[in-house]
């Protein structure tokens, strides 16, 4: 997976409203071939059509429009001219179906009595307001100014101090604001100054360009050669995708597939393929095609992928989210894939308006019941999966303590020794302050003898129970039974009798350490 | 300036009153459609069907998979179902195609394939699915028009009685599975 | 750099205008001349700090800087120049600062020239035009910033909608803008005198010229944009009904009556309440323009992109700026005295009727235009109101409007007479006559509408005929000195009513006997079109600047002489991916020449249509008249009409 797949993410997502742009080339308003032959008729045709909207165009009658709609209604209306229809009949059907928004003269009805009756009412209306006016009586000319009486007011002249006070607040005033609104940081752009920034940029585009071209031919003369190679038909597709060429990206795949009896990884990738070549979109064939991916093994990466983006295209926010935060606790944290993964988790997230950390990434209810009827070998290799994942994950983050916890527990129900012992000390690693954490790990190599293995942890496990508590029995028998292993019998017998000593007489131990010590 | 005659002062005063209430009236309906249009209630592309409460235009249309054969609305007398008028040339089809796929588990959806070479269709149906129960050819858009369709994709909900309940103008998102379909359907015989 | 310099040159501009909003207002009130006399100096600066930063915008186009996000969205490196530059104001930020400068424009212009003007109503003017001033600049500087960096500068621009890439276009918006944001002025006139609580002669006397000046550009303006669709667009067509046309056409309404009624209040100190209200009204009408366009309420070509967001902003602007005043208008208007002494047969009355006629058309397109809008909030049902609701309701008032506009100037301001009018009444009836009867005449099968129309304009015609002849008398000797007495002002009333009988000619010419031949032809092909022979000759590939283009080469003949060759063409624009068809026009006096390419190809043959529209560059020649005779009203000074002196009227009737 490639950062091309946040293009199939945004893609995606844009749903564009009626097809009308995208369709086939629009006719030209009127054409001749849609003229008919009765001059009359034809006058009538294009009478009638300046009276009836073309409904996807901004305000333009059917006889002006381009639109393909617009000529199918003047088809529609001179067919039924032909057939003898009058204009109000023509009008009444087409109103019928498309209704009162269709004709552009708008029909006298209840909601439009308003709009036909506005200009009568605005011109009695006003001829009354101006008679009204008319009857005015006026006997107080006195009262009426004359310009020549009203003394203008003189102009004031400028005040220094004020002004020059003024304008420092507004300068200080308009200062702050730019600062808040401004870019003063970033530099102009002006297009000559950036000649060889372009010229660059060009013979890199044309570049990259040529080598894709060159890749893609190079793969498909290696496929061809060698039929029966899956890697070269995966290195076709590869190079197919880069560019761009998803048809040959399908074929190749199906042919790697083909020769690998129906791989899943190979699957998985085809589905992809079919998204890509659908503009991003999982379609219905590909939701298919990872469904059945998804049944063999539910913890593949890509059709994960592919079915947590499903899901958001069905704007299903909350499933995908499910979805990608289990595919992202599955994966290797250095897989190429997560960043991008992480966006889109928070992407969908914040539409479905949840909180992507509180979504749980373990086994969900579904996972879960879908173990429960796996067969053995299908669950051993689901919990298999998700312990890998999980102990990757731990690598890159050994601070996880409830992490390597489950670990733990996991590689005990699997019996895996030597991981458990690794967990364990990854978890004393993790906490190295706590005595217990670090006595597990030291017992468990003791039990399972696993000493040879893990010789520097434990001496590196050994001296923290030291500084954390060199007297406890524990830590001192283990102490002795290292020094053994490594030879040391004089230090040994020193721990083991130091250690005896301490015990009290009727400890159940106390038998077994004197025999340790006497065979020392 | 006081007027000796009172009344006639008072039906002046009331026209100086006159621009402001015109004013805040128009000024209310601008509001409230500013405030439709943010909500995103407003859809200044979608009109409302005149085809709504009259029944399904019965036309007869050659069927698309099966060579020779018609289908018509009438083959689901009795039952509600969908029409949903869609072409290969339409980008937002293709995006609506699982969401039909979700919507044909609950109720038959009969297709025209409009404006579109057969060939084309059939072709749009294998890379993106065909959740339809029948699908009719209507070439050159003649019985788009009796439906009054004015673009792909469009959505007509039939009743069982064979009226058109609903139409939907534009792909099937989300949000209108939700609010229309699923409901209206529920109600359904 | 100077991109940055420019938008903090805007921010000043937006906090000195909130001060010379309320300061001076302040120490008007409270009598500080301090403060008082910063109105004018402050409008200055905010004009210059405006103007600067208009060019550092123009700038950051010229010189393709990427870096500017409205540069990167709306040009291209390979844009010829001219359309870089007028790609400054091809998109909403960009013609939002356009408007804006206008408005400073204005503000600084009345600032240096009102000198002999009452000191408090200027004050009070500007302070107004300052409140209008700081709204823009707040919505562009908040909503709408021209100056918007990128981080990353792209290579290149998303270019230009080819559409726009057009000399007409070029100048249409800032025609266009100088006519709404002029009437600005008249609004801030308007209401610093119902803040006064003042509206005389001298108040009208000094607003007069900023009308005109503003109804001039208006009326070029809306000219410019309808030439432009006339051979642009492609069909023909140069009127449409469209919403953001009829937004311009309702402040040209209103700007036409506020015009004829600023006149009443100088000459005869009434209708100073209609006045007002016209005032506030006719820029009202342009804020409701600007609302339309850049909301996205209603559908139109004109539409920028559709942000309701940001017409939210626009709403609060229009409900301060549109209500407070009429609220204002509402409880101060009743205060504005006037003298009472109306008689029937005057000019006044004719003007009265005028204002009513025009009032009353505007508000009819106003309802016409939001109906729709209205309807569906009520009921949410969709209808459309087009041209056919408009012919039949506006045409006409306008049809009222013509015949009164004959005989408006041929009253006497006082007192006119039936028996002094009978002259005047009798020619103008005889053109009538003569009109119709040319057009029965010339060509048969004329509507009664048409009929009608063509009466009228012979009626307006014989009118103005009259008037001139009456006044200047050229069978007596002395026509010079007559002439040069006559007031600037009254010139400018015949050219602009002699610009509508021109305009009146194109229309209905057009209108009425336009001829359409609609072809699918082969190269070698002939066919006739009102008397001319039309030959297709060939269809061409050729390569634009941007574009490539399907040409067909059109011979046009007169009898056997090839008078001309006539080249529409199809282009495709390259970096737009986006077609548009260039119709190729013949103008002439008499009639344009009309010819537009369709689909086709060599073999089935290419659709040609083609015209003949007899009169039709009339439509914009009488407009350009008309906004001639504007132009010469707003220079002229009227002579003064003191109430008493009956002699000075007789001589100026």
């Amino acid at each position: 997976m490639t950062g091309c797949l946040s293009r199939i993410l945004k893609t995606g997502l844009a749903l564009v409203m009626l097809a009308t742009v995208t369709g086939p080339l629009p006719a030209p308003a009127v054409t001749p071939e849609e003229m008919l032959a009765d001059p009359a008729l034809e006058s009538r045709a294009r009478a009638l059509s300046k009276q009836l909207r073309c409904l996807v165009c901004q305000n333009q009658s059917i006889d002006d429009s381009d639109a393909e709609l617009a000529r199918d209604l003047r088809v529609e209306v001179r067919k039924q001219l032909a057939t003898g229809a009058s204009d109000a009949e023509i009008l009444a059907t087409l109103r019928e179906t498309y209704g009162d928004y269709v004709l552009l003269n708008p029909p006298v009805s209840p909601g439009t009595y308003i709009l036909w009756g506005a200009p009568v009412v605005i011109l009695l209306g006003g001829l009354a307001i101006m008679l009204a006016w008319r009857r005015r009586r006026e006997d107080d000319a006195a009262m009426i100014a004359d310009d020549e009486a009203a003394p203008a007011s003189p102009a004031a002249s400028l005040d220094r101090h004020v002004a020059l006070a003024l304008a420092s607040l507004v300068m200080a005033a308009s200062l702050g604001l730019y600062l808040v609104l401004g870019r003063a940081d970033l530099p102009a752009r002006p297009l000559a100054e950036r000649g060889a920034e372009i010229a660059a940029a060009a013979t890199q585009a044309q570049q990259a360009a040529s080598d894709r071209g060159a890749a893609l031919q190079q793969a498909r003369a290696a496929a061809t050669e060698t039929p029966d190679d899956v890697g070269a038909w995966l290195r076709l597709a590869m190079a197919a995708a880069a560019s761009t060429d998803s048809a040959t990206e399908i074929m190749a795949l199906e042919q790697a597939e083909r020769l690998t009896g129906g791989d899943p990884a190979i699957r998985a990738m085809r589905a992809e393929a079919m998204a890509r070549a659908a503009d991003g979109q999982v379609t219905i064939p590909a939701r298919e095609l990872i469904a059945g991916i998804l049944a063999v093994k539910p913890a593949e990466p890509r059709a994960l992928y592919l079915s947590g983006l499903a899901a958001y295209q069905d704007e299903d926010y909350a499933a995908a989210v499910g979805i990608w935060r289990r595919l992202q606790t599955l994966s290797p944290p250095d897989a190429p894939w997560m960043t991008l993964l992480a966006e889109n988790i928070a992407d969908a997230a914040r539409s479905a308006g949840i909180d992507p950390d509180s979504v749980n990434p373990g086994p969900d209810a579904d996972a879960v019941a879908d173990a429960a009827t796996m067969t053995e070998v299908e669950r051993a290799a689901m919990i298999a999966g998700m312990v890998e994942g999980l102990a990757a994950r731990l690598a890159d983050e050994p601070g996880d303590v409830a992490g390597w916890r489950r670990l733990i527990r996991a590689y005990r129900v699997l019996e895996r020794p030597e991981d458990l012992q690794a967990a364990l000390i990854g978890l004393a690693d993790a906490i190295p302050g706590n005595i217990d954490a670090q006595l597990s790990a030291l017992e468990h190599m003791v039990v399972a003898r696993l000493e040879a293995g893990f010789v520097e942890a434990s001496q590196r496990l050994l001296d923290r129970v030291e500084v954390l508590d060199p007297n406890r029995p524990e830590g001192i028998y283990i102490s002795g039974h290292f020094a053994r292993q490594a030879g040391d019998t004089d230090r040994a017998r020193a721990l083991w009798e130091d250690l005896y000593a301490r015990l009290p007489a009727n400890a159940p131990i106390a038998p077994q350490l004197r025999k340790a010590i006497d065979d020392l | 300036m006081t007027r000796a005659d009172g009344s006639r002062t008072g039906r002046l005063r009331l026209s100086f009153i006159i621009p402001l209430a015109g004013f805040l009236i128009l000024a209310a309906f601008a509001t409230v459609a500013l405030m439709a249009t943010l909500r995103g209630e407003r859809d200044m592309s979608q009109l409302p069907s005149a085809m709504v409460g009259k029944p399904a235009p019965a036309i007869m249309l050659p069927s698309l998979l099966d060579e020779g054969q018609t289908i018509s609305p009438g083959d689901f007398a009795g039952r509600a179902f969908l029409v949903n008028v869609f072409a290969s040339w339409c980008a937002p089809c293709r995006a609506e195609a699982p969401a039909l796929e979700l919507l044909a588990r609950d109720i038959p959806i009969m297709g025209i394939a409009y404006k579109d070479r057969p060939e084309d269709s059939r072709k749009f149906l294998a890379d993106y699915g065909n959740p339809f129960a029948t699908i009719g050819i209507d070439r050159d858009g003649d019985a788009g028009m009796k439906w009054g369709v004015y673009g792909v994709p469009e959505t007509f909900l039939v009743g069982a009685d064979g009226t058109i309940l609903l139409r939907h103008a534009g792909p099937i998102d989300r949000r209108v599975l939700d609010e229309l379909l699923l409901p209206a359907n529920r109600e359904l015989p | 750099m100077i991109t940055e310099l420019g938008h903090f040159a805007l921010i000043l501009a937006f906090m000195t205008s909130l001060c010379v909003a309320i300061l001076p207002l302040v120490g008007l009130r409270v009598g500080l001349a301090s403060l008082t006399a910063l109105a004018a100096p402050a409008t200055l600066l905010m004009a210059g700090a405006v103007g600067f930063a208009f060019i550092a915008l123009v700038t950051a186009f010229v010189t393709s800087d990427f870096s500017v996000a409205l540069v990167a969205a709306h040009s291209h490196s390979t844009k010829p120049m001219i359309y870089k530059i007028s790609g400054t104001w091809g998109n909403h930020e960009g013609s939002l600062l356009l408007w804006i400068l206008i408005l400073v424009l204005f503000g600084g212009m009345l600032a240096r020239r009102g000198r002999e003007m009452d000191f408090g109503l200027k004050v009070r003017t500007l302070a107004v035009q300052a409140m209008v001033t700081a709204g823009f600049l707040a919505f562009c500087l908040f909503t709408s910033n021209p100056f918007a960096r990128l981080d990353e500068a792209p290579l290149d621009g998303r270019g230009l909608n080819p559409i726009l890439q057009d000399p007409g276009l070029a100048l249409h918006p800032p025609t266009l803008y100088v006519g709404y944001v002029g009437l600005s002025l008249a609004f801030a006139f308007a209401v610093a005198g119902l803040i006064e609580g003042r509206i005389d002669r001298a108040w009208a006397r000094h607003v007069r010229p900023w009308i005109s000046a503003a109804w001039c550009a208006l009326t070029a303006g809306i000219a410019l944009g309808s030439w432009w669709a006339y051979y642009e667009l492609g069909w023909g067509g140069w009127w449409f009904w469209d919403p953001v046309e009829n937004a311009s056409l309702m402040p040209w309404l209103a700007a036409t009556a506020l015009l004829h009624s600023t006149i009443v209040v100088e000459q005869r100190d009434r209708l100073k309440s209609w006045t007002v209200l016209l005032a506030i009204l006719a820029f009202s009408l342009s804020l409701v323009g600007t609302f339309i366009v850049r909301s996205g309420l209603l559908t139109s070509v004109h539409s920028f992109a559709s942000d309701p967001a940001r017409g939210v902003f626009i709403l609060g602007i229009l409900l301060a700026a549109i209500g407070v005043p009429l609220l204002l208008f509402a409880i101060r208007g009743p205060q504005l005295s006037s003298r009472d002494e109306h008689v029937l047969i005057s000019r006044e009355s004719g003007l009265i009727l005028n204002n009513f006629l025009l009032t009353a058309a505007t508000v009819v397109v106003l309802v016409g235009t939001f109906y729709p809008l209205a309807l569906e909030m009520v009921t949410g049902a969709r209808i459309t109101v087009g041209p056919p609701y408009f012919d039949a309701t506006f045409n006409p008032i306008m049809a009222a409007l013509v015949l009164a506009m004959a005989l408006g100037p041929l009253t006497a301001w006082r007192r006119g007479t039936l028996p002094s009018l009978r002259t005047s009444l009798g020619m103008a009836g005889a053109g009538a006559i003569l009109a119709v009867c040319a057009g029965l005449v010339l060509a048969g099968g004329v509507s009664a509408a048409g009929l009608a129309g063509l009466g009228l304009l012979g009626w307006l015609a014989l009118a103005i005929t009259g008037d001139i002849l009456h006044r200047l008398k050229p069978w007596r000797g002395g026509i010079g000195t007559r002439a040069s007495a006559l007031p600037l002002p009254v010139w400018g009333m015949w050219t602009a009513h002699a610009g509508m009988v021109v305009f009146l000619v194109g229309a209905l010419g057009n209108g009425l006997f336009q001829t359409e031949v609609i072809v699918r032809a082969l190269p070698g092909d002939s066919v006739d079109v009102a008397g001319r022979t039309m030959t297709l000759r060939a269809v061409e590939a050729r390569q634009g600047p941007n574009y490539v283009t399907e040409t067909a080469i059109i011979e046009v003949r007169d009898g056997t002489d090839i008078i001309a060759f006539m080249t529409p063409e199809k282009r495709f624009y390259n970096a737009e991916r986006q077609t548009t068809t260039e119709a190729a026009i013949r103008p002439r006096i008499g009639g344009d020449d009309y010819a537009v390419l369709g689909d086709g190809d060599a073999t089935s043959g290419y659709t040609l249509r083609l015209y003949r529209k007899p009169f039709v560059s009339w439509i914009w020649a009488g407009a350009g008249l008309m906004a001639v005779g504007g132009a010469l009203a707003a220079l002229g000074r009227r002579q003064r009409q003191p109430a008493a002196l009956a002699d000075t009227i007789r001589t100026a009737t």
